[in-house]
Formats: C-alpha cells, structure tokens, sequence
C-alpha cells in the first residue's frame, strides 16, 4: 500500500515539484503515472524510492512512513521497492548475472541462492542464456528486461518503472509492457510514469495525470480512454502494436 | 564481500593503489627508521652516563679526613647516584690490573702510592646537576677535575634534537598519508559514484557502501607498513658490520624483544645497557616490530579512508 497524505515538494530554487498530492495507490495495482515534462511525474518517483524528502505531507509505503525515517534507514523500504529506469542503471563493466547478484547482494539474500534466482528469473524474462553478456551485448529491450530481472529478483512488492520504453522502438516496448503486467498479475504493485498516451490507452490501467505538479485526473482501469477524448482509437493502436511485435 | 569490493578497486586503479602505498612505504620506512634509532641513540648515550661523570684528584698530601668530608658533602645534595672515594693505594691497584702488559712486571715499583692521588669518582643521577656537584668538589684547593659533563651534554642535546626532528618529520608524514589516503578515497569514491547510486537504490546499508573503501584505506596501510619495515631490516642488516666498526668501543643496545617491550611500551630510552655490541637482529623483534607497524598503518588508513567516506558520502 502506498499513500500520499498532502505532499508538497518544494525545491531549493523555491520551485514545486509536487504541490498537495493526495494518493493511495492498494497492492497488486497497475498504475500509470502520465503527463507532460515537468509535469512532477518524476518528482513523484523520486519520493516514493525515497531520494527526496517532502517538504510537507507524509508519504507511506507499506508500513514505513518515509517522512520519519532517518537517511540510515531509507534502505528498509528501498528492499522492498524494485527500481527500473529509462536509461535502466546497469553497471556496464559487470555481466547480467553481476548486475543481478548486486542487488540480491545488497539487499541481504543469501549467496547460496543467487545462482537459482537469477537463471529463474532471466528465464521469466526471456533472458535465458544471456547472464554471461556484458550490457554493452545486449539491445535496449534486453537491457530494460535486465533492469526489470534486477528488480524482480529480489522478490519486490513494489515495481516503480521511469519511462521505461522511453528509449525504445514499439516492438520492443510493447514487450517490455506485457512483461510488466505479468509481473503485476503475479501479484506486484506497478507504479510506471509514461508521456506515451498510446500505451496507456492500450494497457486499460489506472491513469494518474499530473499537471504542474498537481493530481488533475485520477481514472481506474479502463475509463482513461473515455475521460481523455482522446483514444478513441486505442483497440486500433494497440492492434498496430501488436501487429509489430510479431 | 566487503574485502572482495576493496581488492576489485584496487585492481581497476593501480596507479592511484601505487601512489598510496608508495607514500605509506616512506612513512613506514621512516618509522621503523626512527625506532631503531631510539634503541642505538638509547645505548650511546647509556654507555657515557654509567661512566663516572666527574673525577676530581686531590694532592697526595690531602688528608684522607678531608676529602671523606667532601664526599659526605656531597652525598648530602642527593643528586648523586655514586661516590666513590679512591685512595692512592687502591689507585696503585687499579693501575696494575689495568697495565698488566706481558712485558712488563706490574709488581715493580716505578707507579707507588706517592705518584698517584687520591680521588673521588662521581656519578650524578642527573646531568644537569654536574655543574652544582663540580662547584663543592673543587672548594679544595689544588684538585684537578675530569669533568664529561660537555661530551655527555652535547650528546645528550645532538641525540635529543634527533629524536625531536625526528618525531616531527614522522608527524608531518603521519599527517601526509592520512591526506593521500583521504584524497584518493574521495578520488575512488567520485569514481564510483554511478555504482554507489545504484546500490542505494537497491538497497544497500549505508555501512555496505562505506566499508570496502575503508577496509582498501587499511590494506594500503597494512601493504605500506609491510614493506617499510623489511625494506628497514634489510638495510640495518647490511649495514651491521660496518656500523658496528665505526661506534668501535661503545655497546649499544642489542635488537632483542624485551628491548624492544621496554622502549615501546615503558619509557623510551629506558632499556638497560648490557654491554652487548649490536646484536643481530632477532626475529622476534622483527615481528613485534612489524606487529606494531601494522597496527598503527591499519589506524593511518582507517583514518584517512574514514576521513574521506565521511566528507564524500555524508546520505
């Protein structure tokens, strides 16, 4: 479960990031995060993997309450947060194997385990085969997955993805997306910003839009399309890309 | 895990490794320089201060009365460790045993008790108070002082501004390797910064990140103080033969391990003289030697690597 009573950000600058967010997002949702640049979709990330702070509010995830917790802290929720990013912050001289054996490494897993949980999950993945690879081997769909198994391996309850088809052709991010509902489906909150207004209308998820660093639409699964007037042709959209990635 | 993360730094930056154990190596090589020092400046300066520091010969017809009355004077200043009154007859004996050449019959009487005088050999517990002890020998007139007081004075202040310049240059290459390991840690950890990012996203301890920069601090500290001190025995062992010849007469403190116990840890330069001439080196010592070099580059090393993971990674 996460909750955002209130939350402001305000930034050094004296600029807002987030002004009184009010949110509760329950487990095992699918949620998008949407809107344009600067719009705090990043902002909103950043507080939930406890990079930042709020200036007012209280955030919770789970039964932590960020806003009270010292910096020494932080890493007891980020064990049970599974990060993934657009540029996916893989450690390019270390194998896919490495990366994954880092996070189970950090977050406390057992060493005699790594070698099962990491072939299982490049399997679920579709990685199998490629723990030998350096990133610099891979295509951008194989290093998001990469990222997504780092994330998955270390058993996360909560998926936060950051534009992670940003980088990617439809094909390969379509196939990114249906590896992030079945994440889901198996029980896993997903919480993914996104400006791609195709995708969102395809998944039928949840759709928070954020404007200004503000709540200005908050639609449950399936109605996106209808609020917004602008997917009328998101069955077609999502055909087009399903078309592609065959 | 955190020993295996130290060495893979290690390894990705081995000229930034060099540097930091070549500038431990000197500190080390100058530390171990140092203690040996204190153990040979130590036998010197033993060796003048249990020799009598003033000799004062009186005129043979002195009355032995006379000069008791002096030595009780003198006693009654307690600032002496012995007086010791040597008349002429038992001057007569200690010639002899001294001058018994095979070809000469120390039993002929050339040297009698009237040729040579009685006297009063001085040790003082202190060398400054010689000066005070010479002034109430010589109220009688006619004796003849031998006084050391400047040889031992000026060995003592040479010897003691040794040891002052060096502590002072130690401490300034103490200060120097604490800035070299701070500065390339910081370096190390600027390099690393991508990576430590990552961790604490997934999850790391705060502790889990820190560690194995400063357990690399502390190898650099082991690794430097390692070489340091056998590069030191090496030298002091080839230089044995031809040190022991130039300080030819003077026995000087020999490198065992109760010495070495009794200078590091008691008082240095407390180490009692045995008349031993530079012993070599026993092993033991080495290794008490090394043992505490260790110790002390493990603490450099831990300070500087601490130093910098404090300034550098503050969250």
């Amino acid at each position: 479960m996460i909750i955002f009573e209130n939350v402001s950000k305000k930034f050094s600058d004296g600029t807002y990031g987030v002004v009184g967010i009010n949110l509760e997002i329950k487990d095992g949702e699918f949620v998008f995060l949407i809107g344009q640049s600067g719009a705090g979709k990043t902002t909103l990330l950043k507080l939930l993997t406890c990079q930042i702070k709020p200036t007012e509010g209280i955030v919770k995830i789970n039964k932590f309450n960020i806003t009270k917790m010292k910096p020494s802290e932080l890493y007891k929720i980020r064990r049970e947060i599974g990060i993934v990013f657009q540029d996916f912050k893989l450690l390019f001289d270390q194998t896919v194997y490495e990366n994954i054996a880092l996070a189970l490494e950090v977050s406390g897993h057992k060493e005699k385990n790594f070698k099962k949980t990491i072939l299982d999950t490049l399997q679920k993945v579709g990685l199998e085969g490629k723990e030998k690879y350096f990133p610099a081997q891979l295509s951008g769909g194989e290093l998001q997955r990469t990222a997504i198994a780092r994330a998955l391996a270390t058993e996360a309850k909560i998926l936060i993805a950051d534009e992670p088809t940003g980088d990617l052709d439809p094909k390969t991010a379509w196939g990114v997306l249906q590896l992030l509902e079945e994440v889901n489906k198996s029980g896993t909150t997903v919480v993914m910003a996104t400006h791609n207004h195709n995708i969102v209308d395809a998944m039928k998820k949840r759709v928070i839009t954020l404007e200004h660093g503000r709540i200005i639409n908050d639609v449950q699964k399936g109605e996106y399309e209808v609020e917004s007037h602008k997917s009328k042709k998101s069955e077609a959209i999502k055909s087009e890309i399903e078309e592609k990635a065959l | 895990m955190t020993f295996k993360y130290s060495l893979r730094h290690i390894r990705r930056s081995p000229y930034q490794t060099l540097s930091a154990v070549l500038i431990m190596v000197i500190t080390f090589f100058m530390v171990s320089i140092f203690i040996m020092l204190a153990f040979i400046s130590s036998g010197i300066l033993k060796h003048f201060e249990t020799k009598p520091q003033i000799s004062a010969f009186y005129p043979n017809d002195t009355p032995e009365t006379e000069i008791m009355e002096i030595k009780k004077e003198i006693e009654s200043t307690n600032l002496t460790k012995e007086v010791r009154y040597i008349s002429s007859k038992e001057a007569v004996q200690i010639y002899k045993k001294n001058s018994s050449i095979d070809d000469i019959d120390p039993n002929l009487d050339l040297v009698s008790d009237k040729i040579l005088p009685p006297s009063l050999e001085i040790s003082a517990w202190n060398i400054s108070d010689l000066r005070t002890l010479k002034s109430i020998v010589e109220k009688k007139e006619g004796v003849k002082v031998i006084f050391i007081e400047e040889v031992v004075n000026k060995l003592s202040s040479w010897l003691s501004g040794l040891r002052s310049g060096g502590l002072v240059l130690l401490i300034l290459l103490v200060i120097e390797s604490i800035l070299v390991i701070w500065t390339i840690i910081g370096m190390r950890i600027s390099q690393r910064r991508y990576e430590i990012e990552i961790m604490h996203l997934l999850g790391a301890t705060p502790w889990y990140i820190r560690a194995p920069f400063i357990v690399e601090g502390m190898l650099y500290g082991v690794i430097g103080s390692v070489i340091g001190v056998v590069t030191t025995v090496i030298l002091l062992h080839s230089a044995l033969p031809g040190l022991t010849n130039f300080l030819v007469g003077i026995p000087l403190l020999p490198l065992t391990p109760e010495n070495f116990i009794k200078t590091i840890f008691v008082i240095p330069g407390s180490a009692g003289i045995d008349g031993v001439p530079l012993a070599p080196i026993s092993p033991l010592f080495v290794l008490l030697l090394l043992g505490l070099e260790i110790l002390i580059g493990m603490i450099i090393g831990a300070m500087g690597s601490y130093a910098a993971v404090f300034r550098n990674l503050k969250k």
